[in-house]
C-alpha cells in the first residue's frame, strides 16, 4: 500500500510535554481526521510534519520523501490551512495570488479565481476586513489552487458556522475525488470528522491511544446501559471506561463481549475518545 | 523569491508612501540649503526600517511558519529581507546622489556623502538583522534602539576625550572605505542570520 504520511516514533521533548513515540499512517487516497485534548501533542506533530519544529527522535515520510529531503519539489504538492489565517493583513485576495503566482510553479490563477468566485470573496478587500469564515475560505483556496496531493489543516473548521464547515468539507471530499490525494486533518468538531474520515487517530497528552479505520472503531465499540451488577459481569479487559449517572451506569465496551439483552447505543468518535480520557475504569 | 519581495512590497504600501513622502520634503529643504546629505540621512535611515517593519508584518501574521510549507526554503525567507533593505538603500543613494549632483555640481564630494550614509545604512542593517531573525521584531524593536544609540555614545566618548577630528583627507579616505567594510559586515551579517534561522522553530 502507497502511504502519504507514515510517521515512525515521532518524539520531541518540552519542558513539561513530550511528543511520545508516535505512530500512524496515512494510506494515500484517504482523510484521516487528528483527535485529541487541547494540549494533547496535536499540532506539535503536525508542526514537525511539517519541518516547522525538528524531532528529536523518529522518521516521517511525506508522499515518500522526507520533508528535507523532497525540498521545494515536495512543498509544491502539499497543502496547508493553518488554525489561523496567515496572510499579513494589508494583503487583498489580488495580492495574495500575484504572490503565491511567484512562489508556487504549479499555481493556477484560474483555479485560484474560481474559488475566489465560489466562495464568494471579495478581490480588493485587504484580509484584515475579512471574517474568520472568509480567512479560512482563502486559506482552503490558496491549498487547493496549486499541484496538491496532500492537505494538512490544522483546526481549519474550528470557530466556524455548520453551514460554512459544510461547504468546507464538501470541497475536501471532492478533492479526494482523485486516489492520489490525501488529508490530513485535526479538528475538536467530531462530528465534522465522523462524517469524512476513514482513519482516526487519537493523541492524548502526547501518546498514540489508538490510530485505527474509522469504520473499525466504531462498529467495535457500543456504549452500554446497565447497572453496577450487570457491569461487573463483562469482562473488564474489554471496557474502555465508565462513567456512573443517577440512573445506573454507561460504559463504552467492546461490542463483542456486550452479551445480547443489554441496551446498547452505537459509540461515536465523541463517546470513545471522552470515555478514553475522562471515563473512570472498572 | 519574486513571490516573497512582491509581498513585502505589496505589504509595505503605506510605508512606501512615507518614503516618497519624505524624500518629497527633504528634496525641498535640501533644495534650500544647496546640500542633499539630509535628505541621504534620512533615507538611509527609512531604507533600513523598511526590512524591519516588513518583518513586523509578518510576524503578526504568522507568516513564517506559512511560508515554509510553501517551496520556499528557509534562505529564501532570510536573503529576501537582505535583499529588502538592499533595495531601498540603493535606491534612495541613487535618489541622493543625482539630487546632490544637481544642486553642487560635485560629484566627488555628492559620491563621497552618499557612499559614506549608505554605508552606514548597510552597517546598521547588518547588526539588526541576526537580532531580528533571533528575537523577533517585538523583542528585537529594545535591542534596536539600544544598538542605534551606539554611534551617539561613541562620538561623545571621542568629543569628552578630546581626541583631534579627522582630517579631511582621512575622512575621503574612510568614505571609500565605507563600502567595503559595509558590504563584508553585511556578509557576515547574513551568515549568522542564516545558521540562527536554520535553527529557529516556529
Amino acid at each position: 500500500m502507497e502511504y502519504a504520511l507514515e510517521v515512525k516514533d515521532l518524539t520531541k521533548r518540552y519542558q513539561g510535554f513530550t511528543l511520545d513515540h508516535v505512530n500512524f499512517t496515512l494510506p494515500s487516497g484517504c482523510i484521516m481526521g487528528f483527535i485529541g485534548e487541547n494540549g494533547a501533542g496535536k499540532s506539535t506533530a503536525i508542526k514537525l510534519i511539517l519541518d516547522l519544529i525538528h524531532p528529536d527522535d523518529g522518521e516521517i515520510s511525506v508522499l515518500g520523501t522526507s520533508m528535507c529531503a523532497g525540498g521545494k519539489q515536495l512543498r509544491e504538492q502539499i497543502g496547508v490551512v493553518m488554525d489561523e489565517s496567515s496572510f499579513p493583513d494589508n494583503l487583498t485576495l489580488e495580492d495574495i495570488g500575484k504572490i503565491l503566482n511567484g512562489c508556487y510553479q504549479t499555481w493556477s490563477s484560474g483555479r485560484f479565481q474560481q474559488y475566489q468566485d465560489k466562495f464568494s470573496l471579495p478581490g480588493r478587500k485587504p484580509v484584515k476586513q475579512f471574517s474568520r469564515g472568509m480567512k479560512m475560505k482563502l486559506a482552503i483556496a490558496a491549498a487547493l489552487s496549486h499541484n496538491s496531493r496532500l492537505l494538512i489543516l490544522d483546526e481549519a473548521t474550528s470557530g466556524l458556522d455548520p453551514i460554512i464547515r459544510d461547504e468546507i468539507l464538501d470541497e475536501f471530499l471532492s478533492f479526494l475525488q482523485d486516489e492520489d490525494h490525501s488529508i490530513l486533518i485535526s479538528s475538536h468538531i467530531l462530528s465534522d470528522l465522523e462524517k469524512v474520515c476513514d482513519y482516526i487517530t487519537f493523541l492524548h497528552q502526547g501518546k498514540v491511544l489508538f490510530s485505527k479505520p474509522k469504520d473499525e472503531l466504531m462498529e467495535s465499540y457500543v456504549v452500554v446501559k446497565c447497572s453496577e451488577r450487570e457491569l461487573e459481569a463483562l469482562d473488564p479487559a474489554a471496557v474502555l471506561g465508565v462513567r456512573r449517572n443517577r440512573f445506573g451506569v454507561e460504559a463504552l465496551a467492546q461490542r463483542h463481549a456486550v452479551p445480547t439483552g443489554l441496551i446498547t447505543d452505537p459509540a461515536t468518535i465523541e463517546d470513545i475518545m471522552l470515555y478514553s480520557v475522562r471515563g473512570e475504569k472498572q | 523569491m519574486r513571490g516573497l519581495l512582491w509581498k513585502d512590497l505589496k505589504n509595505l504600501k503605506h510605508q512606501v508612501v512615507i518614503y516618497a513622502f519624505m524624500a518629497t520634503i527633504w528634496f525641498i529643504v535640501s533644495l534650500v540649503n544647496w546640500d542633499a546629505s539630509f535628505l541621504g540621512g534620512v533615507l538611509m535611515m527609512l531604507s533600513v526600517i523598511m526590512p524591519i517593519t516588513a518583518m513586523g508584518y509578518d510576524e503578526r501574521a504568522k507568516w513564517d511558519r506559512y511560508a515554509l510549507t510553501m517551496p520556499v526554503s528557509r534562505a529564501d525567507l532570510v536573503v529576501s529581507k537582505y535583499l529588502l533593505g538592499g533595495l531601498f538603500t540603493l535606491f534612495g543613494a541613487i535618489f541622493t546622489t543625482v539630487i546632490s549632483l544637481l544642486l553642487t555640481g560635485d560629484a566627488v564630494k555628492s559620491l563621497l556623502t552618499v557612499l559614506f550614509l549608505f554605508s552606514l545604512g548597510l552597517f546598521f542593517l547588518s547588526v539588526i538583522l541576526p537580532f531580528m531573525f533571533k528575537f523577533g521584531v517585538e523583542k528585537g524593536r529594545f535591542m534596536l534602539m539600544a544598538i542605534a544609540l551606539l554611534p551617539t555614545a561613541l562620538i561623545l566618548f571621542l568629543s569628552e576625550n578630546a581626541i583631534p577630528s579627522p582630517s579631511d583627507t582621512t575622512l575621503m579616505g574612510l568614505s571609500f572605505l565605507a563600502p567595503v567594510l559595509a558590504v563584508a559586515a553585511l556578509a557576515v551579517s547574513l551568515a549568522v542570520s542564516l545558521a540562527i534561522y536554520r535553527r529557529k522553530e516556529f
